[in-house]
C-alpha cells in the first residue's frame, strides 16, 4: 500500500509538477516522500463538497443537495465512508434538520434536508461529514452558510441606530414593509439569546429598543428577534446584536511571521467588528513618537496590507478608523534582532520565495518546504549564498501552496501560504439548448458535453441546478473549485470563496491577503518529518448498528446474564444477542434507511421477565459539537439618506411575487369547521419525525394514557390529547376507538394526509361516525365525550391507497402470549433517495392549467451521467416565471478534474415582444 | 306544532318566493321557478302537478313545515332536467345546471307522507362537493312515509348519507314501492340505491335499486346501513361498489349497531332542535315491533375492500368491547366464551331471557333480542351477483363479515333464518390463510382473532349452482316459502322478460 501510495504521490507530483532536478535535493525529498506516504497511508483523509439546488430557501422547503467525497489530497473520488452525515445549524449552534445518506455502487450520494415550517430567518451552517472525518480533533468538515428567508421577511427593510449618548449595548430597530414603505406597527417583541434566555423588548415610539449587558455582547453574536405586528403576524429572524456602528478590533500578521528589525515587512490585516462582521477601516502605523509611518486601507473582507521597516528600539502601534470615526488602537508586536522569514512575492508566472533573517542569524542550517494538500514538492536546505528562491508557478496543481521554512530540527521557523491556479486541471462543461429564448412551460433540452482541457472525454458523476436568478437564490458564491480548491484547506467558514477565484485584480489582492492571514493544518508536516505519523481515531463507518445497555431492574439485580431480543416492525430483522459482562449489547453489521422501526426487548434466561423493553437504554449517537461561525447579515447603521440623493441611488428589490403561494389543499367542509390543520404526505416527508408520535408533538398533540371507552375500570390504553380533550381519531373516515395500534403500528410513509381539527361539533362526529342522531349517545361510547357535550377536537388520517387499515378498530390486547413492546425505537437510518419532482407540460391542457407554478428550483438532476464520449442530456420544462434562469453544472471526474460551468437560458415574457 | 307556528313558517316560504322571484338566489333554495301557493295548513292532503311545485315542496320543508300527518301526491311524471345523456352527466353536466336542492335537511326533516302514485321523477341531478350530506330526492326523512315513486335517469354526487329516494330516514319511517335508476357517487360512507343510512326502526318494503352506487364504506344497492325493522320485496340489479368495508348488494351494514351504546339508545334520543314526536315513547315500541330481512335478492356485482357480502356486507357488527356498559350497572358484562356456539349446549336466547331489564346483562344478547324477538331474519334471499374484495377472509355470498364474534351471529342467524342461496358462480371460495393481524402482532393474536378463520356460514345459507338458480325448480323453491307466510312477501317468477339474467324476479 504504501509503495502504491509513494508511486501516486510521485505520479501527482510528475503530472502534476513536473518536478525535476532543481525542485530540492533529491535525497531529502525523497525521504520526505516517504515520511508522507506513510502518513497518508496510516490516515488518508477526506473531503466532502455539496453542491445545492440554490443559496437560499424559505421554511418548508427541502435543501437539495448531491455530495462529492473526494481523497483530501488527490482530489479523485473516494470510497472510504459509507455515510455522509449532513446537517443543518442554527446561530445558537442546534442542530435544526439532520439527514444520512450513504454510499453505494448503484445510488448517488444525494438527498435532501427538510426545514421546518417554524424556522426563524438568518443565516445558518450547513456542514457535512463523515464519522471518520468527525474523530479528528481538526475537523475538516465541509461548511457553508446557508439563508433562510421567511416569505413575510422579504417585504421587510430595517432600519437600525445605536443611538447616542446612550450605552452602545442599545439597539434601536424600525420596521419598514419595503413594498409599501411604510413603517410596521409593532404588537410585541422578545429578543432571546444563545442561552435561551428570552427578555423583552421595549417599544419606544414604534422602535424596537433591546439592551444588552456586555458579558451578554461578548458571548453572543445574534439574537432571535421575535416581533408580533398589531393583526398578530408572527416574525422571527436572527439578528447581529449591534449595527455595524459597533466596536472593532484590528489584528496584524506579519509576513512569515515576525516584525524584524531593519528589514521591510509586510504586515497584513484583519479588522473584525464586534459582531464578528468584517468591517471597512483606513490603518496608520505609529511610531512611539505619534509619527505615521505609513497608511493604509482596507481592500476587502476587512483585508488589508501594509509595508513598513521596523526600526531598532522603537515601539509601533497601528490606529485604525471606520467610517463612523470610531478609533482604535493596536500594539504591533515588538520587531525582532534574531529573527527569520520568508516572503513570498507572486508574479504572473512565478513565486519568487526570500529570506528574510536579521544580520546575527545562522542560515546554515534551515531548509524550504512546499508542498500542496501535504504533497511535498519541494524540500531542501536553504543554501546560504542565495537570498531567494523563484519557482515556476507551473510546476504546481492548483490549490494553496505553503512554503514553510524548518530549522535543522524540522521545527517550523515561518510559513506563508500562496494560491496555484492551473486551468488545465479544471475540466470544461459546455452546455447547449435547443432554443435561444424559451417561452413559459416550454421544454428545455440540454446537452452538455464534458472534456478536459485536453479535449478527453469526462467520466464520473455531475449535478445540475436551474433556478431563476431574478429570485436571487442561484448558488454563486460556493463551487466545487472554491470547497476543494480553497476553504477546504483554510479554517473557518469563509463567505463568498467563489469571489477569490476570480480572475480579476480586485480578487487577486484579496486571496493573497487572505492567505496572508490564515494557515494551513490538516496534517502536521513537521511532525511527519521527525517520524511521528498521526494515526485516525476510528474506522470508516461502514455499516451501522445499535447499540445500549440493559438497566438494572433494581438495585439487588446484579444479574448479567441477559438476552436482548430485536425485532423490526416495519421490516424482517430479527435477532437475539447475549449482553455482556456490563450488561452492553451491540447488534452490528446493520443497515436500515430512516423510518425502520424496532422493538428491542431484555430477556432473562430462565425467568418471565414482562416489559423486558422498560430496561432498555440504548446509546445515542455521539453528538458532533457544533461551533457555528456563519454570521448573520449585518446591521447597517441608518444614517439615513439625503433626499435629493433618493433618486440616484440604485434601489435593489426583488421581484414583488407572491412567495405565500402553497400547493392547492382541500378544505374539509365536510368537517363543518373551517380552523384546522393539515399536513400531506409530501409535507410529513420534510418534517424531521420518523414516526406519528414526533409528527403529532410536531401538531400540538400528546399522547398519555386514559382508560379506553369510559371504563374506568379497564387496563389504561395510549390515546392523544388536544390538552386536556381526547381527540376524535378517524382513519380513512372510519372511527378509531382505541388510538394505540395507529400510534405504534402506522408509518409516517403510509400518510397520505393528515388533518387535525380543534374542534367539531358533536353532531357532525355522529354523523362521521356512523353514529345515532342523537347529540351524545354514540360519542358516549366511541370517544369518551362525557364531559364535554358540544364536540371535541378531531384528527383524521388519510393513508395511502391500498393500506390494510383493517386491524386498527380493534383494541390489541396480548393476553395470552406476554407482554408486548409497546415502545418503539427508530434509530436514524439512511435516507432512501428520492426523485425532484418537476411538472412536465406536454399536453395543452397542461399548459393551460390555471395552478400557478413558481418553482424556485426549476430543475434539479444529482446524477448527470455522461456516456462514453463525455456527452449527458437532460430536459426540463420552464415555470411561469419569465426570466433569465442560471443553469449550473457541477461535479468531478474520476480523475479528479473539477467542473463548473453556469450558463445562462432567457424565458420570455408572453406580453413582452422580443424583436428577433 | 301549532297552527300559528305553521303560518309563520308558511309566511316566511311566501316571502322568500317573492324575494326568489326577483332575481336573487339565496343560498340553500331551489332556483326558479318555485311555487309554493298550493299549499295551506287546513288540507291533509295535495297534488304537485310541476316542477315548480315540487321544488315549491322542498322549499317548504326546508323552510321548516315538517307536513306533520298530511300527505303530498304526485300527479305526473316529472322531469326535472333534460335527460339527453345524463349518464354523462358527471364530464357534462344538464344544461342549465339545475341542482336538486333535497327535500328536508338537518333539523329540517320531512315527517310526512309523499305518495308518488306511481309516477317517476326525471332527471334528478346533484353535483356537491366534500361539505354535502343527507342528499337525495328526500334529505332527511324522520317519522315519514314515502310511497310508489321511481327516481330514475338521475345523478347524485355528495359526500355521505346518500340514496336515490333519500339519504337518511329514522324513527319510524317507510320507504315503499321505490324505484331507483341512475349514479350514485358519494365520497363518504353511508351511501345506498334508496336510502343512504335508516338509522333505528324502519321499513323498506318492494324497493329496486337498478343503478350503479359508488361510496367509501357502508355501501349497499338499497340502503347503505340498516339498523331495525323490516326490510323485505327488495331487489339490486346495479353494480355496488366501496372503496373500504361493508359493501353488500342489499345493504352495507345490516343491524349496523356497532359503536352503540344500546342503553342510552333504549332510553331516547336528545336532538339539538326537538322535532320528532312521540320519540319518549319509542323504547317501548320498539319492543312490540317485528323485524323481518327476507325476500331480497341480488344480482349486481359488489366490489369493495373489505366485509363484501351479497346481500349484506356486514351483519350486526357489534363489537364487544365497544358495548358500553358503564353505564349499565356496576358488572361488566362476561360471556363464557365456551359455551356459545359449541357442543356443550344451546344458550337459551329465547324471549324468555329478557324478563329483569334492570339487571346488568350483556347489552349485545339485549340487543339481539329486541331486534329479532319477532319475525324472521335473512330469510329466502339470494345473490347471484359477482363479488370481488381485497382480503379473503370477510368477503362471502350472501354476509361479509358477521361481526366480531361470528358465533353469535351465526348462531342466532341459524335459529332466527330460513333458506338464503348464493350462487357458486359469485364468489370463489378463498383458502383463508390472509393474516389480518400486522406481522409484528401476529405472535400476540388474541383467541377472538384466530376464531376468525374458524368462520362457518350459517346452517340455513345455501351454495347453489349457478343453473339451477335460474330454473323453475329454485323459483318453486322460493315460492314454498312465500307460500308459507303469504303476504306482504311477493311471489317469485322466472325471468322471462330477460331483465335479470335468468335469475327469477319478484312478481
Amino acid at each position: 500500500m504504501r509503495k502504491t501510495l509513494i508511486l501516486l504521490i510521485a505520479l501527482f507530483v510528475y503530472c502534476n509538477v513536473q518536478l525535476h532536478a532543481q525542485m530540492g535535493d533529491p535525497v531529502l525529498l525523497e525521504s520526505t516522500l516517504q515520511g508522507m506516504a506513510k502518513q497518508l497511508t496510516t490516515y488518508p483523509q477526506e473531503k466532502i463538497h455539496l453542491h445545492l439546488d440554490r443559496s437560499t430557501y424559505y421554511p418548508g422547503d427541502s435543501i437539495r443537495f448531491r455530495a462529492y467525497m473526494v481523497h483530501s489530497t488527490f482530489h479523485t473520488p473516494i470510497h472510504f465512508s459509507r455515510y455522509i452525515y449532513t446537517e443543518l445549524v442554527n446561530p445558537f449552534d442546534e442542530v435544526v434538520s439532520t439527514t444520512k445518506i450513504r454510499d453505494t455502487d448503484t445510488t448517488t450520494m444525494a438527498g435532501y434536508l427538510v426545514l421546518n415550517d417554524e424556522l426563524p430567518a438568518g443565516n445558518y451552517l450547513l456542514r457535512a461529514y463523515t464519522a471518520y472525518m468527525a474523530s479528528d480533533s481538526l475537523r475538516h468538515f465541509f461548511s457553508r452558510s446557508i439563508t433562510i428567508v421567511p416569505p413575510a421577511w422579504e417585504a421587510f427593510d430595517v432600519q437600525a441606530q445605536t443611538p447616542l449618548g446612550q450605552s452602545k449595548s442599545t439597539l434601536s430597530l424600525h420596521l419598514w414593509d419595503s413594498f409599501s414603505s411604510s413603517p410596521i406597527q409593532i404588537g410585541g417583541a422578545t429578543a432571546t439569546l444563545s442561552n435561551g434566555a428570552t427578555a423583552g423588548v421595549p417599544i419606544v415610539q414604534n422602535r424596537l429598543q433591546p439592551a444588552f449587558r456586555s458579558r451578554e455582547r461578548s458571548d453572543n453574536r445574534s439574537m432571535l428577534l421575535e416581533v408580533t405586528d398589531v393583526n398578530n403576524d408572527r416574525y422571527r429572524k436572527y439578528i447581529p446584536l449591534a449595527t455595524d456602528r459597533a466596536d472593532f478590533a484590528v489584528t496584524c500578521y506579519p509576513e512569515g511571521g515576525y516584525l524584524l528589525e531593519g528589514i521591510a515587512c509586510r504586515v497584513g490585516f484583519r479588522a473584525k467588528s464586534q459582531t464578528g462582521h468584517d468591517k471597512d477601516v483606513t490603518v496608520e502605523v505609529l511610531d512611539d513618537s505619534d509619527n505615521v509611518v505609513v497608511k493604509a486601507n482596507t481592500v476587502y473582507a476587512g483585508l488589508g496590507s501594509f509595508i513598513f521597516t521596523p526600526e531598532a528600539g522603537r515601539a509601533y502601534r497601528v490606529r485604525s478608523k471606520d467610517r463612523f470615526g470610531t478609533v482604535n488602537e493596536t500594539a504591533l508586536p515588538a520587531a525582532l534582532t534574531d529573527g527569520i522569514g520568508i516572503q513570498v512575492e507572486t508574479t504572473d508566472s512565478t513565486y519568487i520565495v526570500s529570506l528574510q533573517a536579521a544580520a546575527q542569524i545562522d542560515q546554515s542550517d534551515i531548509a524550504l518546504l512546499a508542498h500542496v494538500r501535504g504533497a511535498v514538492l519541494y524540500f531542501a536546505p536553504w543554501q546560504e549564498s542565495r537570498k531567494r528562491y523563484i519557482f515556476d508557478k507551473r510546476l504546481f496543481p492548483s490549490g494553496v501552496v505553503q512554503f514553510l521554512l524548518l530549522d535543522g530540527q524540522s521545527n517550523p521557523l515561518a510559513e506563508r501560504l500562496v494560491f496555484s491556479s492551473r486551468e488545465d486541471e479544471i475540466g470544461m462543461a459546455q452546455l447547449s439548448l435547443n432554443k435561444d429564448i424559451f417561452e413559459k412551460r416550454d421544454k428545455v433540452e440540454a446537452v452538455v458535453s464534458l472534456q478536459s482541457r485536453s479535449g478527453d472525454p469526462l467520466s464520473g458523476d455531475f449535478s445540475v441546478a436551474v433556478t431563476d436568478k431574478a429570485t436571487g437564490m442561484t448558488d454563486t458564491a460556493h463551487s466545487i473549485l472554491a470547497t476543494l480548491l480553497l476553504s477546504s484547506e483554510l479554517r473557518g467558514t469563509i463567505e463568498n470563496p467563489s469571489f477569490y477565484l476570480r480572475d480579476d485584480h480586485l480578487s487577486k489582492e484579496a486571496l493573497d491577503l487572505l492567505l496572508l492571514v490564515k494557515g494551513w493544518r490538516r496534517y502536521d508536516l513537521p511532525a511527519v518529518l521527525k517520524g511521528h505519523i498521526a494515526k485516525p481515531k476510528r474506522n470508516p463507518e461502514q455499516f451501522m448498528q445499535i447499540t445500549g445497555q440493559v438497566k438494572a431492574v433494581s438495585v439487588f439485580d446484579w444479574s448479567k446474564d441477559y438476552a436482548v431480543r430485536i425485532r423490526g416492525t416495519n421490516n424482517a430483522y430479527r435477532n437475539d444477542v447475549r449482553t455482556d459482562n456490563k450488561r452492553t449489547f451491540v447488534f452490528d453489521s446493520l443497515e436500515y434507511a430512516d423510518g425502520a422501526g424496532f422493538h428491542i426487548s431484555a430477556i432473562k434466561k430462565g425467568e418471565y421477565f414482562p416489559e423486558g423493553d422498560r430496561y432498555i437504554q440504548l446509546n445515542q449517537i455521539e453528538e458532533v459539537s457544533v461551533d457555528n461561525d456563519v454570521l448573520q447579515d449585518p446591521l447597517s447603521e441608518y444614517i439615513g439618506i439625503p433626499e435629493d440623493l433618493l433618486d440616484t441611488v440604485p434601489l435593489v428589490t426583488r421581484r414583488g411575487r407572491d412567495f405565500l403561494i402553497k400547493p392547492v389543499q382541500v378544505y374539509p367542509p365536510y368537517w363543518g369547521s373551517t380552523e384546522y390543520m393539515q399536513f400531506t404526505l409530501r409535507e410529513v416527508g420534510r418534517l424531521p419525525y420518523h414516526d406519528m408520535t414526533g409528527l403529532l408533538k410536531h401538531m400540538g398533540l400528546r399522547i398519555s394514557a386514559g382508560a379506553p371507552l369510559g371504563r374506568v375500570d379497564s387496563e389504561p390504553d395510549n390515546f392523544i390529547y388536544s390538552n386536556k380533550d381526547r381527540v376524535a381519531l378517524f382513519v380513512n373516515g372510519e372511527p378509531m376507538p382505541y388510538h394505540s395500534n395507529v400510534l405504534y403500528e402506522l408509518k409516517l410513509s403510509d400518510l397520505e394526509e393528515i388533518v387535525f381539527l380543534p374542534f367539531v361539533t358533536a353532531t357532525t362526529l355522529n354523523r362521521l361516525a356512523g353514529l345515532p342522531m342523537g347529540k351524545r349517545d354514540g360519542l358516549r361510547g366511541l370517544f369518551d365525550l362525557y364531559s364535554k357535550e358540544d364536540g371535541m377536537p378531531a384528527l383524521h388520517i388519510v393513508t395511502r391507497e391500498g393500506f390494510d387499515t383493517r386491524n386498527f378498530g380493534e383494541r390489541f390486547i396480548p393476553r395470552f402470549s406476554g407482554y408486548a413492546p409497546r415502545s418503539t425505537v427508530f434509530p436514524m437510518g439512511y435516507q432512501p433517495p428520492v426523485e425532484f419532482y418537476y411538472p412536465i407540460y406536454d399536453t395543452p391542457e397542461k399548459k393551460e392549467d390555471p395552478a400557478p407554478d413558481q418553482r424556485e428550483t426549476v430543475y434539479w438532476n444529482p446524477a448527470l451521467k455522461p456516456d462514453a464520449n463525455g456527452v449527458a442530456r437532460f430536459s426540463f420544462y420552464t415555470t411561469d416565471e419569465p426570466g433569465t434562469y442560471s443553469i449550473i453544472v457541477e461535479g468531478i471526474s474520476e480523475k479528479g478534474e473539477m467542473v463548473r460551468e453556469i450558463v445562462e437560458m432567457a424565458v420570455k415574457d408572453e406580453d413582452v415582444k422580443i424583436n428577433e | 306544532m301549532c297552527i300559528l307556528k305553521r303560518l309563520l313558517l308558511l309566511c316566511s316560504c311566501l316571502l322568500g318566493h317573492i324575494t326568489l322571484s326577483s332575481g336573487n338566489t339565496l343560498y340553500g333554495r331551489q332556483q326558479d321557478p318555485v311555487e309554493v301557493h298550493w299549499y295551506n295548513t287546513r288540507d291533509s292532503v295535495f297534488e304537485l302537478h310541476s316542477v315548480a311545485q315540487l321544488r315549491g315542496f322542498a322549499e317548504l320543508v326546508n323552510s321548516g313545515i315538517d307536513f306533520h300527518k298530511q300527505e303530498v301526491r304526485l300527479a305526473n311524471d316529472i322531469f326535472l332536467n333534460d335527460t339527453t345523456g345524463w349518464k354523462d352527466w358527471e364530464q357534462n353536466p344538464p344544461s342549465g345546471d339545475a341542482q336538486w336542492m333535497p327535500i328536508g335537511k338537518e333539523d329540517r326533516p320531512f315527517c310526512g307522507t309523499f305518495d308518488g302514485q306511481g309516477h317517476t321523477v326525471y332527471g334528478l341531478y346533484i353535483s356537491r362537493g366534500m361539505e354535502s350530506y343527507y342528499q337525495g330526492l328526500f334529505g332527511l326523512v324522520l317519522n315519514g312515509r314515502i310511497r310508489n315513486v321511481q327516481v330514475m335517469a338521475s345523478y347524485l354526487r355528495a359526500h355521505d348519507h346518500v340514496g336515490g329516494i333519500a339519504g337518511m330516514i329514522g324513527y319510524k319511517s317507510e320507504i315503499s314501492g321505490c324505484t331507483f335508476g341512475g349514479t350514485i357517487r358519494g365520497a363518504g360512507h353511508m351511501i345506498g340505491g334508496i336510502v343512504g343510512k335508516a338509522e333505528e326502526y324502519n321499513r323498506i318494503i318492494n324497493c329496486a335499486n337498478l343503478g350503479d352506487i359508488y361510496g367509501q364504506r357502508r355501501v349497499g344497492g338499497i340502503t347503505g346501513s340498516f339498523m331495525w325493522g323490516s326490510f323485505y320485496n327488495c331487489s339490486n340489479q346495479g353494480d355496488v361498489r366501496g372503496r373500504h368495508e361493508r359493501v353488500g348488494g342489499i345493504v352495507g351494514a345490516l343491524l349496523d349497531g356497532a359503536l352503540y351504546d344500546l342503553r342510552r339508545l333504549e332510553e331516547g334520543y336528545e336532538l339539538d332542535r326537538g322535532i320528532v314526536r312521540d320519540v319518549e315513547k319509542r323504547a317501548d315500541r320498539l319492543r312490540s315491533t317485528q323485524d323481518t330481512f327476507a325476500n331480497n335478492y341480488n344480482t349486481g356485482g359488489i366490489t369493495g375492500e373489505d366485509m363484501i357480502g351479497g346481500i349484506a356486507g356486514s351483519f350486526a357488527d357489534v363489537g364487544k368491547s365497544i358495548i358500553d356498559t358503564a353505564s349499565s350497572g356496576g358488572d361488566s358484562f362476561a360471556i363464557d366464551e365456551a359455551e356459545i356456539g359449541t357442543s356443550s349446549g344451546e344458550l337459551d336466547y329465547s324471549e324468555e331471557g329478557i324478563t329483569d331489564r334492570n339487571t346488568p346483562i350483556d347489552s349485545l344478547l339485549r340487543f339481539f333480542r329486541i331486534s329479532m324477538r319477532k319475525g324472521t331474519y335473512f330469510a329466502n334471499c339470494y345473490n347471484a351477483g359477482k363479488l370481488s374484495g381485497q382480503y379473503p377472509v370477510h368477503v362471502d355470498g350472501l354476509i361479509g363479515h358477521y361481526g366480531w364474534n361470528w358465533r353469535r351471529s351465526v348462531y342466532l342467524l341459524d335459529r332466527r333464518g330460513d333458506s338464503c342461496y348464493w350462487s357458486d358462480s359469485s364468489t370463489v371460495v378463498v383458502k383463508l390463510e390472509a393474516q389480518r393481524l400486522p406481522r409484528n402482532m401476529r405472535d400476540f393474536e388474541t383467541e377472538v382473532q384466530k376464531d376468525m378463520y374458524l368462520i362457518r356460514s350459517p346452517k340455513v345459507f345455501e351454495q347453489m349452482p349457478d343453473d339451477i338458480m335460474k330454473a323453475a325448480s329454485f323459483v318453486d323453491r322460493l315460492n314454498a316459502w312465500t307460500g308459507k307466510f303469504g303476504f306482504p312477501f311477493r311471489r317469485w317468477r322466472m325471468d322471462e322478460d330477460s331483465v335479470n339474467g335468468g335469475y327469477p324476479v319478484l312478481e
